[in-house]
């Protein structure tokens, strides 16, 4: 630990390797042109997986870079969440990245730039880091969502994600300016320190907070702000919605709850209220409309709506006792892993048959390829919420800490909305297994060796988590 | 005074982006964002911070607001469209201009002359600003670098990308 003036560099480390990376694949193909296709990659790793390795034995932790970052336990979970979730992509995504013919170079360099910003959004001390941090991630993600454009809608959905983006940036910044104006401070301690002292019930606050809130939950994809998600979602390529769908919302959601429960929890009474109708909102909006999708990729959006929901009551519950901040963070780990698979793996499939992401395409899995069947299968199993998987660990903590909380009524909603999403989960679980593939379809060919492994690992990480969760929750409840 | 001219600008800079998104000719509703900028400029001068009002005329309005008129030149709109859509009394727009830039213009003279007579340098200054933003904001400065960088990138990659498919 070191106190808050200090430059307190080593702590940075993970965030300087990452950023580093991406510096060396634009040099690499500056330097070696078309013959470092592979080069990209390997340094994407070595950057990726010696910034995990010093995120989980830091050399230093605490406030960095007077007080603009701080590394506690809440951005060591945050931040392995995200390296995890790129070290996934980049072991498993190589295949999808070459048959779409996407630009290596950019691809990676910008996916590491918007990790550097996710985590520094996650180790955010000051709001002009968190702001920074969401643009940095943000502007890469626009770019990203835009690298495919052989498909239709492949702009429009980059067009759509910068106009909402910007958008809730400009709410964001003017909630920023607000509390900025009634604390006279930004750094997220002193603003805490600040509100002990004065009077919380003044309109300045409330209306930072609020709009705040609104920027932060658009990011999120929360309803009513979520209309932009499924449309996003759909129309860039895999592998990006498999990143801003998963680490994006790990870290907006970490940021989110870096603002608001220990910063502006004195204020508490002004944001509660508004957060728990969007919750409410969430679940219901997000799990009725995944049910009537004919096509995987929004059906998973929906989901990822309906799963922001059940983890914005993780924050809820959080806001009374901040020990609940372990189950977002232990909830954010499975949620990322499997959507960070079944967009990539759904996307290998279809593009064995339809290649139009329906969920028809699964039909027949289970008789082509029974193995990916079964983890496609713990996969859903997982997000549905079902034993013995870590989906079912992290709802029962998530909806637990709400009851503690004394939102019974949203614990209820939200176990009653899980039961929707059963449905949908199972749907195609049922195509895969139980029905068989549409006459004349393709004979199928074996998927790519890293997509299935790390699908094979994400897999047993669930179900392991899912038996000991102490493993990862002992990570969590370190804050 | 100071308060006066607080809210003159204001609502001039209110006036200058409702004019931005409102205008139907592009030219127009760029103009309409050079207002806004001034004025923004002039809010920096109130708040003592004559550097930042200098980097703001400078940068937005002689840069980015120039860039933006010679996309619109470069886009080339016919005639009949422009035409169509000009203003009613389109000069009456040039008093609000005018008023921003005259404000804006007193503001710096006043700042420069407190500046030359030699009072305690305040907050605004080169040097102070040049402190703060190497010291206490380094990190959020850093990333601002990698923002850039990111966003060149991107550029880059989706304008070659055309190239090759044109």
């Amino acid at each position: 630990m070191s106190d808050a003036s200090s430059l307190n560099l080593l702590s940075l480390l993970p965030e300087m390797l990452v950023a580093l990376a991406g510096l060396l694949v634009i040099l690499a193909n500056a330097v070696g042109r078309d013959s470092a296709d592979g080069a990209h990659r390997w340094i994407s790793l070595l950057g990726v997986l010696s910034a995990l390795w010093f995120t989980l034995n830091p050399l230093a932790t605490g406030a960095a870079m007077s007080g603009t970052a701080v590394h506690d336990g809440l951005a060591m979970a945050g931040n392995t969440v995200i390296l995890a979730v790129l070290l996934l992509l980049l072991l498993g995504g190589e295949s999808y990245l070459k048959s779409r013919r996407i630009p290596l170079a950019e691809y990676h360099s910008l996916s590491l730039f918007a990790a550097t910003g996710m985590m520094s959004l996650v180790s955010a001390g000051d709001l002009v880091t968190v702001f920074m941090g969401i643009e940095v991630l943000s502007i890469s993600l626009y770019c990203m969502a835009a690298l495919l454009n052989e498909e239709e809608g492949g702009r429009e959905a980059a067009l759509k994600y910068f106009l909402t983006g910007s958008f809730a940036s400009g709410f964001l910044l003017f909630g920023m300016a607000l509390v900025f104006g009634f604390t006279g401070t930004t750094n997220l301690d002193a603003i805490a320190h600040s509100l002990t002292s004065l009077d919380t019930d003044n309109w300045m606050l409330i209306g930072g907070a609020l709009l705040m809130l609104i920027g932060f939950l658009f990011k999120v994809s929360v309803a009513p702000f979520h209309n932009w998600a499924p449309d996003v979602y759909d129309g860039s390529p895999a592998i990006v919605t498999a990143f801003m769908s998963t680490a994006a919302k790990a870290a907006a959601f970490t940021g989110l709850a870096r603002v608001f429960v220990p910063a502006l929890g004195e204020a508490a009474d002004a944001w509660i209220p508004m957060l728990a109708l969007c919750a409410a909102l969430t679940m219901i909006l997000g799990n009725f409309s995944a049910l009537v999708q004919d096509s995987f990729k929004r059906m998973l959006a929906y989901s990822g709506v309906a799963h922001a929901g059940y983890l914005l009551l993780g924050i809820l519950a959080a806001s009374s006792d901040s020990a609940h901040m372990a189950s977002v963070l232990f909830y954010l780990l499975p949620y990322a892993l499997i959507n960070g698979v079944l967009f990539l793996v759904g996307a290998a499939i279809s593009r064995q048959r339809s290649g139009k992401n329906l969920l028809d395409d699964f039909k027949g899995l289970a008789a082509d390829s029974p193995l990916l069947a079964i983890l496609i299968t713990v996969c859903l199993l997982a997000l549905a919420g079902i034993p013995p998987t870590a989906g079912f660990v992290g709802k029962f903590y998530l909806f637990m800490g709400a009851v503690d909380a004394g939102h019974v009524g949203l614990a209820c909603l939200g176990i009653l909305t899980s039961v929707v999403s059963v449905y949908f989960y199972l749907r195609v679980i049922v195509y895969a297994w139980f029905h068989k593939a549409p006459a004349g379809s393709a004979p199928w060919t074996p998927l790519d060796g890293g997509l299935v492994l790390v699908t094979g690992l994400s897999a047993l990480l669930l179900l392991v988590l899912g038996v000991w969760p102490n493993l990862w929750l002992s990570i969590t409840a370190t804050i | 005074m100071e308060n006066l001219v607080f809210i003159l600008l204001s609502l001039l800079a209110v006036l200058g982006g409702l004019g931005t998104v409102s205008m139907r000719n592009p030219v127009h509703s760029v103009l309409c964002l050079l207002l806004t900028m001034l004025c923004l400029a002039g809010h920096y001068i109130l708040l003592q911070a004559p550097f930042m009002a200098a980097v703001q005329i400078i940068v937005y309005a002689g840069a980015i607001i120039i860039l933006f008129l010679f996309v619109i030149v470069l886009l080339n709109l016919r005639d009949d469209v422009l035409k169509r859509r000009t203003l009613p009394m389109g000069r009456l727009y040039y008093i609000p201009a005018g008023l921003a830039v005259m404000l804006v213009l007193t503001g710096l003279f006043r700042a420069g002359s407190n500046w030359i007579s030699g009072g305690p340098a305040p907050e605004g200054t080169i040097e102070a600003l040049g402190m703060e933003l190497f010291t206490k904001w380094v990190y959020p400065f850093e990333l601002t670098g990698v923002l850039l960088l990111a966003a060149m990138v991107g550029a880059v990659a989706m304008t070659r990308r055309d190239k090759e498919e044109g």
